[in-house]
């Protein structure tokens, strides 16, 4: 294969036949701009899709790992139930790289040990295609590695003046772009667009980490005393907003819910948040992490330090969603910053 | 099919606009269902009969007369569970606002003249006079949470009440945060279980279902403060449902 | 004949709110008669004072969890005037689509929950369910739809949500419009049911000359629309509406009572139907002129079905309303802000009639001064009136028989007590 192989480019027209023909076959959900602010939804047809460049409020995991989702129908009555997996043939467009980056680390969590056959299901039945980002002032994935990714989608798209070089990234991937959307070989002049784009983007990076991500989970393990987590405690709510944004956090409860009949009822999964005040209430009553400081640790920790022995990666991906929706302004990148900061006086 | 006992219920109302009880008289498909797991025996609103023989009793509406105060220990002496159904019961509600004046002088504003043919005492939520065995919040309670309530009621399950923020409702819902959008809410200390519908549906969050049992509402007053509402609009913003102060 | 007889209704039932009836006849003469509302007053026009005007739609939503959709109307087209905000064509459709969202949830309520178990002679309607199976499964059928369409617009009937000042905040999806279109013109069948079995249980024979007020609209039924407009035909406008009706204290009751220049006088289905009887829409007109609800009309009982026949009315106004919105394409759109400030009007037709709302609102947008004039509390003074002259002509029946009869002239009226006992107004005759 030639050295571009790869880069394909397809017209605005070819990007539409694409999505047209993918809502065809298949749910879509794309990027559209929800009151304003960049948000996924399902759409119904290629002209409600907006490829916004900044991270959608909420991530994508909700199609893979839904807010809600039922697991188990059950009769009380004849004493049975049935296994329910609520899984379809899907598409989503317009991830950044982080969210695809974050996809993967959920692959793994999902697949680790006992497989989790209702996300697994569903993502089976998934094409993830990826578009260009720009980063605004919460995003820090560039101190994190990498700011572009080279696999864990179908298809790729940058977004030159007109048309877009389209890399695909599985055999899937590529026969759709083949399939509808019309490919060609990008000119010179094309690919000396997106390199263009690519050194913008990389430029445009205003928040940063002081350390290397190597260097992180050994620095979170020094800051277990920091009184950091005192201050950002006390500011607090524990509403489990950076929870739920966050396209890693992937906690859950499953809980039995009867109907009014009192006789069949769906055993359902719901998403949690360890910064929530009754997450880690145990049987009895004791809770293990009273505090809101005690319960922000524990989440930054997760980000940065507990996982990272099992899965050799950190669980941030730098999209800046819980800082952008913090309403006390609780900062990850900042607060990292500042356990560096601590780690090199100690 | 299991037994379950088919307990004697009654609903009573206090001070309130009712829509409590209307929001369980709007659960049209279970109605055949509930009515066939418990015996209603008091429901003013909906039934001609009534009894004094119950063992749980669903009240609706502050507490906001010495009559009240009389009547609602009656219902607690006679009941062996008592529910708080929403706002006005849970944490007084809206009714709560008039106790910002001195009760003559509310009086005199509705009634002028005729002030002295009226009698009230500061509404108080109920179990500020009994005690109360669950609270269904909200203004009104939602038909979801009572259903499942119920069904926790009857099969003896010990129900759940949300402890946590109605910001993870609202991420649930997907919403764009309302502060974002120009506005504001108390939605980060107010208990969900709502499906922060209110957002949902184009307003903010007013406060309705009270206090989580934890809330940062210092740090709630200094978002206020920074997202441009002056010292009164912030006290105004905390204290609509405010009946319970923290 | 002369009879005595002393009847103590202690908290009427199947009526919203608590009310007591007291009347005693001696040597067949009425020596007392009373309507007691004894509900405990929440005294809104307090709890509104001092408030932002953003909030007061809010706060007076909750005086009815019934009527909720009008006094969140009422309240909004109060503000409006005040502060000079005109609402966008979608926005006031879609008020009026949640607005016969609520009439028809609210008559079906009374219709079913509260009048049915008369009419087959049960205390609830518990036993209807096991005695008249496929009505009742009917009749929930067409309340959930009446729900849904307050829940399509305003997120649900109890205390709507997106009602808010200078429009709508929420946009309901073309195809939500359209499955509801669809369900409503299914339910004309529902409503023939219910027509069937009402018809069939004529109302007690009653005759009083009387005077209607409602508010009456060109170009339609007045609902959500319209200016106030007297049977007896003398002028009266949405600004002078407060001087006419005088609000006065009865000793025996927490709700003030009301009076018109020509005294008595009554609101509601029947004085709509009455008084706007030729904007009726063609089913709705056809169904009334079949019940022989023809104006002039005089017997209160009929404001049964009266409210049956505005079933139909907004049934055919709310596919109207879904027909303009889909014609428009409804899409999302900035609230109106505030232009002015001053003092506004805002009437509209609550489900048991004409509901005046008024408020002061000062140039920090804080609500200074409310008053109210409820439905109910209009209708006191006509009940009374009516036990007055209907119990002679039944003195002769059974004690259990006249008091069935008296309680269900009361709820005829569908009077709203929680409603009625949160009267503002402060000035008394």
């Amino acid at each position: 294969m030639e050295e571009n192989a790869q880069y394909l480019y397809i017209t605005d027209r070819g990007f539409k036949a694409l999505v047209k023909g993918l809502l065809k076959e298949r749910r879509v959900y794309g990027t559209v701009r929800k009151d304003g602010f960049p948000a996924f939804k399902e759409i119904s047809g290629a002209e409600e899709i907006e490829l916004v460049q900044t991270p959608t409020h909420l991530s994508a995991k909700e199609f893979l790992f839904p807010q809600r989702e039922v697991l188990l129908k059950f009769d009380i009555k004849d004493n049975t139930h049935e296994a329910v997996v609520e899984a379809g043939d899907q598409a989503i467009i317009g991830l950044h790289p982080c969210d695809i980056r974050a996809i993967g680390l959920m692959d793994r969590v999902f697949s680790c040990g006992a497989q989790d056959v209702n996300y697994l299901a569903r993502r089976g039945r998934t094409i993830l295609i990826g578009s260009d980002c720009m980063p605004d002032r919460y995003c820090f994935c560039k101190s994190l590695g990498d700011t572009d990714v080279d696999s864990g989608f179908d298809i790729f798209l940058h977004r030159l003046k007109t048309g877009f070089i389209a890399r695909t990234g599985t055999e899937v991937g590529a026969d759709l772009i083949r399939k509808f959307a019309g490919p060609r070989m990008p000119s010179p002049r094309e690919l000396t667009e997106l390199e263009g784009l690519r050194t913008r983007r990389e430029g445009s990076f205003t928040a940063t980490l002081e350390a290397p991500p190597e260097a992180l989970p050994g620095i979170y393990a020094m800051s277990d005393e920091s009184p950091v987590w005192e201050r950002i405690g006390s500011i607090c709510y524990g509403c489990g907003s950076c929870n739920n944004v966050c396209p890693t956090c992937y906690c859950f409860d499953v809980r039995d819910e009867v109907r009014a009949n009192l006789n069949d009822g769906e055993r359902v999964r719901t998403w949690d948040g360890c910064t929530l005040d009754d997450f880690a209430r145990v049987s009895g009553g004791h809770d293990f992490r009273k505090t809101r400081a005690a319960r922000l640790k524990h989440r930054f920790n997760r980000k940065f330090r507990y996982l990272s022995g099992r899965f050799d990666s950190l669980f941030c991906v730098g999209c800046g969603r819980c800082s952008r929706a913090c309403l006390v302004r609780i900062n990850i990148a900042e607060v990292t910053n500042e356990l560096i900061r601590e780690s090199y006086k100690k | 099919m299991r037994d379950f006992e088919r307990p004697k219920a009654a609903f009573f109302s206090f001070t309130s606009c009712e829509g409590c009880q209307l929001a369980i008289l709007s659960c049209e498909e279970a109605l055949p269902e509930i009515l066939k797991r418990i015996e209603v025996v008091n429901f003013r609103e909906a039934m001609s009969e009534r009894s004094d023989d119950y063992k749980i009793a669903f009240i609706e509406g502050s507490v906001s007369t010495e009559e009240e105060i009389a009547r609602v220990t009656k219902i607690r002496e006679r009941a062996d569970f008592v529910v708080a159904l929403g706002a006005c019961a849970t944490t007084g509600g809206l009714n709560c606002l008039k106790n910002r004046f001195p009760m003559d002088d509310v009086k005199r504003i509705v009634y002028g003249k005729d002030a002295g043919q009226i009698e009230t005492v500061p509404a108080r939520p109920i179990d500020s006079v009994i005690k109360v065995d669950y609270r269904l919040h909200g203004c009104p309670i939602s038909g979801k949470e009572f259903l499942a309530f119920f069904a926790d009621l009857v099969m003896g399950r010990s129900p759940r009440t949300p402890n946590y923020p109605v910001c993870v409702d609202c991420k649930m819902a997907g919403n764009i945060c309302v502060f974002e959008k120009g506005m504001y809410c108390v939605g980060p200390v107010t208990r969900a279980g709502c499906d922060a519908i209110c957002v949902t549906y184009g307003s903010v969050c007013w406060g309705c279902r009270g206090y989580v049992d934890d809330p940062n509402v210092n740090a709630h007053r200094e978002t206020l403060k920074r997202y441009g509402l002056t010292a009164k609009g912030v006290a105004q913003k905390l204290d609509l449902y405010g009946g319970k102060k923290q | 004949m002369e009879k005595d007889l002393n009847i103590n209704i202690v908290e009427v039932t199947r009526i919203e709110g608590h009310g007591n009836i007291v009347i005693d006849v001696r040597k067949g003469r009425i020596k007392e008669l009373r309507f007691d509302i004894i509900e405990s007053p929440r005294f809104f026009e307090a709890m509104l004072r001092g408030r932002r005007y953003d909030e007061a739609h809010h706060i007076m939503s909750r005086i009815c969890g019934i009527c909720a959709v009008s006094h969140t109307s009422a309240s909004l087209k109060a503000i409006e005037s005040a502060m000079g905000i005109r609402i966008s064509r979608q926005a006031a459709l879609l008020r009026k689509l949640a607005f016969s969202g609520e009439m028809l949830q609210s008559h079906i309520l009374h219709l079913f929950f509260l009048v049915l178990p008369d009419l087959v002679g049960a205390g609830s309607i518990v036993p209807l369910l096991e005695s008249h199976p496929e009505l009742a499964r009917r009749t929930l059928g067409l309340k959930r739809l009446s729900n849904d369409i307050c829940a399509v617009v305003a997120g649900r009937h109890i205390h709507p949500i997106s009602l808010v000042p200078g429009g709508v905040a929420h946009t309901p999806g073309t195809g939500e419009l359209k499955t509801l279109k669809k369900r409503l013109e299914d339910s004309f069948r529902e409503l023939d049911a219910l027509f069937e079995f009402l018809s069939g249980m004529p109302a007690p024979e009653f005759r009083l000359e009387r005077e209607f007020i409602s508010l009456k609209a060109r170009g339609e039924y007045a609902a959500y629309a319209g200016e106030p407009f007297s049977s007896m035909n003398y002028p009266m406008d949405s600004i002078s509406f407060r001087k006419r009706i005088k609000e006065y204290m009865v000793p025996h009751s927490a709700a003030k009572h009301a009076k018109s220049p020509r005294g008595t006088y009554m609101v509601g289905a029947l004085a709509r139907v009455n008084n706007n009887f030729r904007q009726l829409r063609p089913t709705a007109r056809a169904i009334a002129k079949k019940a022989g609800l023809v104006p002039p009309l005089t017997n209160p009982f009929q404001n049964n079905m009266a409210q049956l026949v505005e079933c139909f009315q907004m049934t055919e106004d709310a596919v109207a309303a879904i027909d303009k919105l889909l014609e428009m394409g409804p899409r999302p759109e900035p609230l109106k802000r505030p232009k002015a400030y001053g003092t506004g009007i805002g009437m509209v037709e609550a489900p048991r009639g004409t509901l005046y709302h008024e408020y002061r609102i000062n140039k920090d947008g804080i609500v200074e001064r409310a008053e109210c004039i409820i439905p109910t509390a209009q209708n006191l003074r006509s009940i009374e009136d009516d036990l007055r002259g209907f119990i002679p002509g039944i003195l002769h029946m059974p004690k259990k028989e006249i008091s069935g009869l008296i309680e269900s002239l009361v709820r005829a009226y569908d009077p709203c007590i929680s409603c009625s006992t949160h009267i503002m107004d402060v000035r008394f005759v």
